[in-house]
């Protein structure tokens, strides 16, 4: 699960701040991503309510040369 | 666009709460996404006012069903827009985004991110961008803030302030 930024680490504006955040976030999504049961639970009752409420199809418009 | 199958205006979400006050929410597809407000105060002075109302805000794809990646889906903006909505209402608060550059398409998510706030601008939200010169490339930020927002205008000058020191020149 996703954490806040360290604070001891964490560099002051002006220094790379910016960056390093950017820099923080790749390195918690390169980490397997791990849902909490409440999360599973969640997206289950999500998948289910997708299903009763249908989903509209999205035409695509192919470009020429697939077509 | 016509179509038979029901309408939908937006993909319904769950917040799920933890550190980062995560949302989630699944597209009609199969793909999962996360979305996080992360407490993020520390940007700014201790004396700033409006420190505690400051989170991140970021949107991640976690799972798809498909072995490509999924194709534009106009149901997400409004996805996203509702979950912003929401954590406003039970949060007044000042979010900054910054782009992902993690695979060099930061511009196309900025102009993506504008699009959909233009779209969206009836809502009363203020947004102000940034970019940020980095040797590794630009980063691309924005402030966002309810118009009305009590502390909009020490917001807004606390905001240059911070990214005018990442941001010398």
């Amino acid at each position: 699960m996703k954490t806040t930024h360290d604070p001891n680490n964490r560099p002051k504006p002006g220094e790379g701040l910016f960056r390093w955040i950017v820099e923080q976030r790749k390195l918690e999504e390169d980490k397997p991503h791990e849902w909490t049961e409440e999360q599973k639970a969640a997206l289950a009752e999500l998948r289910k309510e997708n299903a009763e409420r249908g989903t509209p199809v999205i035409k695509l418009q192919l470009p020429l040369y697939r077509r | 666009m016509q179509s038979e199958e029901p309408q939908l205006s937006s993909y319904n979400f769950r917040f799920t709460g933890g550190d980062s006050n995560t949302y989630v929410f699944e597209t009609g597809s199969g793909s999962s996404y996360e979305i996080t407000f992360k407490p993020s105060g520390y940007l700014f002075d201790e004396q700033d006012a409006f420190r505690d109302d400051v989170y991140e805000f970021s949107i991640n794809l976690i799972s798809h069903k498909s072995a490509r990646l999924p194709l534009t889906d106009p149901l997400i903006a409004p996805t996203v827009v509702g979950v912003f909505q929401d954590f406003h209402d039970n949060h007044g608060l000042v979010v900054i985004y910054i782009c992902d550059s993690s695979d060099n398409r930061q511009l196309v998510r900025y102009r993506k991110f504008g699009i959909w706030f233009h779209r969206y601008r009836h809502l009363g939200f203020i947004k102000m961008d940034v970019e940020i010169d980095d040797p590794r490339g630009t980063i691309y930020t924005s402030l966002l803030m309810h118009r009305q927002y009590r502390y909009r205008d020490e917001a807004v000058l606390a905001f240059l302030r911070i990214t005018d020191r990442e941001n010398p020149k």
